[in-house]
């Protein structure tokens, strides 16, 4: 009887949380079980359980990225649009279709595009995905969950001769202890014709790999590691502006300590990025170590508060931007990181409604400053 | 006793939710029935108890939902009569429907449309049928407007079907000219096997305008083909429910030679969950996917083709409180729409509200 009681508040923890404003309150640590991780690791869709999840958001979602260039880390605006994701069982199996979901390696590559064209002062209005798809299918073998997604996006404008397409596939693998996944930028463009206002624009993704795993050292110890590679060529008017190419690494440690429904944790990371722009020879590196410290607890029975501070731990924080032989940006260690995500979750029977508060540094709640990037879950 | 209990809960729960704001927010897919689902089917009004529904908005309309309207309905034995006031009609709307496509510079919708309904319940069968009228006439400025339709529809088990035929619809002012609606119409039906509910309609209408001078200046047509099926799942006051469908519309303007036609796959999912006792939460994403082509030609010049379109991605989401036999709807209007801010706030809580009292 006790095991199916504890069984039946995991499975009722795990169906609570499952919005992008959660994970963005808990700071993205890896160590997480969420639904919008599904998208990168289909098998989480059966810890998540049976579900419909709603995304508050905007439906021409465009791009707001830019400053620094190349930078291979932001992806942050891909949360502004409007989005959704069911989960359903088919026997043993779990099946995924959700709508309007855009990719966060496709957002990124364009956000990069579009920082390049608005320092270089372009005529170049590329879109994000359109209308994206993604159907995803985990099934359990032995003692082993395996999963596989595939996202997809097409927009063809004939009359005003533009196009843009992206294709991906994700795999991932889970055991009691250890989790691996894969993901395949296949095809990644967009393009104008020599109709369109802007002729021979264009924006190709190269081929895109991504892989990372993670691993339970103990109960309360979780150990990750990644590694990103990709890029993408641009052209202004048939002309190459940008020849970009880069690489991520990351590899993290969390400690996680739960207690009576609430969670605290903290962890340490080391990130390297590489970024190179070919064509104008910049290059841009940096090595940080993210520290975090998070907190997800339940205030009281239909309300749960998160939160969580990073901040790139001083000592190995460096940053280095050179354009030739001219070194434009060299910071080590760089200026104030540290920030402050925190959320609210209302739990009504088996509905969830996330929220962010206290958003971009506001240190105020009130009725103008409630919740923000409001998502819903309801596990059926 | 069970299955007598099963059904007064199961009307209860149909009864206890009904606004614009709630359709709005369940993605207007085509297996709701609802206060609202009674302007195209009329025999909605026979499978859900007497009420009395106020939708807000302003006297003058303007955006599709954005005008103030009512509707009581009563029983009398077997059979129901219903009285709608300030319902809008598509054909006839001058801000989203045909009438805003007539180029005038100054054009009116219905003014102080009223509705009259009747159903009876006849053997498994409840039918009803619905009188559409508004009239107006400024005999200073020389403007007048009127329409008339009728809408007729009936539920017999699983099954559904409406008809609805707009019988007039004219508008003229002694500067921009005569509008006036040709016969419009719209034939359904639907059927509900199980969890699956599977529908189709036809929908055709249009207009020919003319100048002041008495020379054609439009002759517009359009016709609507869609098919759906929806799975809809319902669990202790919970529904969720998914559905796909393929639409076909085709426009004609003779006069300028232009045409439109459009084809497109909307697939959508929602909810609608009793949060608490008082307390209803619903929403839903959709998504034109796939297919999605639209193609506008004027003459032999196209100036329009996609296939496939833009982002068509929107969610809505809206909430319903219930107060014994009374709920108040509306739509969390940062959580709705195509330019969702994302927020729930103080300045974006309650849109397009509605209240409905179950007598």
């Amino acid at each position: 009887m006790k095991k199916l009681l504890t069984l039946a508040l995991v499975l009722s923890s795990a169906s609570a949380f499952a919005t992008r404003a959660r994970v963005t309150a808990l700071g993205n640590s890896a160590h997480l079980t969420d639904g919008s991780y599904i998208y990168n690791k289909p098998t989480y869709a059966a810890i998540v359980g049976d579900s419909l999840t709603l995304e508050s958001g905007v439906t021409a979602n465009g791009f707001t990225t830019t400053g620094a260039v190349p930078d291979a880390t932001d992806s942050s605006d891909a949360n502004l649009g409007a989005e959704g994701m069911m989960v359903r069982s088919l026997g043993d199996a779990k099946f995924v279709l959700a709508l309007g979901h855009d990719d966060s390696t496709t957002f990124m590559n364009r956000g990069m595009a579009n920082a390049i064209k608005t320092n270089a002062a372009l005529t170049y209005a590329i879109r994000p995905q359109q209308n994206p798809l993604f159907l995803a299918y985990a099934t359990k073998m032995g003692d082993m969950h395996v999963g596989a997604g595939l996202r997809y996006s097409n927009f063809d404008d004939k009359k005003g001769d533009e196009k843009e397409s992206t294709m991906g596939l994700t795999f991932d693998a889970r055991g009691d202890k250890w989790n691996v996944d894969l993901d395949l930028g296949l095809t990644d463009e967009w393009k104008t014709g020599a109709t369109n206002a802007s002729p021979g624009d264009s924006f190709k993704g190269k081929s895109a790999i991504g892989l990372s795993g993670g691993y339970d050292l103990t109960d309360s110890l979780y150990v990750n590691a990644g590694f990103m590679s990709g890029g993408f060529k641009m052209e202004d008017n048939s002309a190459e502006v940008a020849d970009v190419e880069y690489t991520n690494i990351n590899a993290g440690i969390t400690e996680s300590i739960k207690k009576d429904g609430t969670e605290f944790f903290y962890g340490a990371g080391l990130l390297s990025t590489s970024a190179k722009e070919k064509t104008s020879d910049s290059k841009v590196t940096s090595l940080k170590m993210p520290l975090i410290i998070g907190l997800e607890a339940e205030a009281n029975s239909w309300l749960v508060i998160r939160g969580s501070v990073t901040q790139n731990l001083l000592l190995v924080d460096s940053d280095k931007t050179t354009n030739g032989a001219t070194t434009a940006v060299e910071t080590a260690p760089g200026a104030n990181s540290t920030k402050l995500a925190a959320g609210a979750g209302l739990k009504f029977n088996k509905l969830t409604v996330d929220g962010s508060i206290l958003a971009a540094g506001s240190q105020v709640i009130n009725s103008a400053n409630l919740l923000g990037t409001v998502g819903l879950t309801y596990a059926f | 006793m069970k299955k007598v209990l099963l059904v007064v809960v199961a009307l209860a729960s149909t009864n206890a939710f009904a606004t614009r704001a709630r359709v709005n927010a369940l993605g207007n897919s085509p297996h709701l029935v609802d206060t609202q689902t009674v302007y195209s089917n009329p025999a909605d009004m026979m499978i859900m108890g007497d009420y009395v529904t106020m939708e807000t908005g302003t006297t003058a309309g303007g955006a599709e939902g954005a005008n103030a309207e009512g509707m009581v309905t009563r029983s009398m034995g077997d059979s129901k009569m219903g009285l709608s006031l300030g319902h809008q009609s598509k054909n006839a709307s001058a801000t989203w429907g045909l009438r805003a496509l007539a180029g005038f510079a100054t054009i009116k919708s219905q003014q102080n449309p009223v509705e009259f309904s009747y159903g009876m319940k006849t053997a498994d069968m409840n039918w009803a049928a619905t009188l559409v009228y508004s009239n107006y006439n400024d005999k200073v400025a020389s403007e007048k407007e009127s329409s008339m339709g009728i809408r007729t529809g009936l539920r017999m088990g699983a099954l559904d079907a409406k008809l609805n035929i707009g019988l007039t619809n004219t508008y003229e002012n002694a500067t921009d000219g005569k509008f006036k609606g040709n016969m419009g119409l719209t034939a359904g039906a639907g059927y509900a096997m199980d969890n699956l509910y599977v529908s189709g309609a036809v929908t055709m209408a249009g207009f020919k305008a003319e100048n002041a001078a008495g020379t054609e200046t439009k002759d517009y047509s359009a016709t609507e083909i869609a098919a759906s099926a929806v799975s809809s799942h319902k669990k202790d006051g919970n529904e969720f429910f998914y559905g796909a469908g393929l639409t076909s519309v085709n426009t004609k303007e003779k006069v300028a030679d232009s045409k439109t036609t459009q084809l497109y796959l909307p697939v959508w999912m929602g909810l609608e969950v009793d949060a608490a006792s008082w307390l209803t939460v619903r929403g839903s994403v959709t998504q034109k996917t796939l297919i999605n082509s639209t193609k506008v030609e004027t003459g032999a010049t196209t100036t329009t083709e996609t296939a496939p379109g833009a982002n068509s991605t929107a969610v809505a989401v809206g909430a319903g409180m219930k107060w014994n036999k009374l709920t108040l709807d509306g739509s969390l209007t940062g959580l709705s729409g195509a330019a969702a801010n994302q927020k729930v706030d103080g300045t974006n809580l309650l849109g397009q509200v509605g209240v409905t009292y179950m007598f």
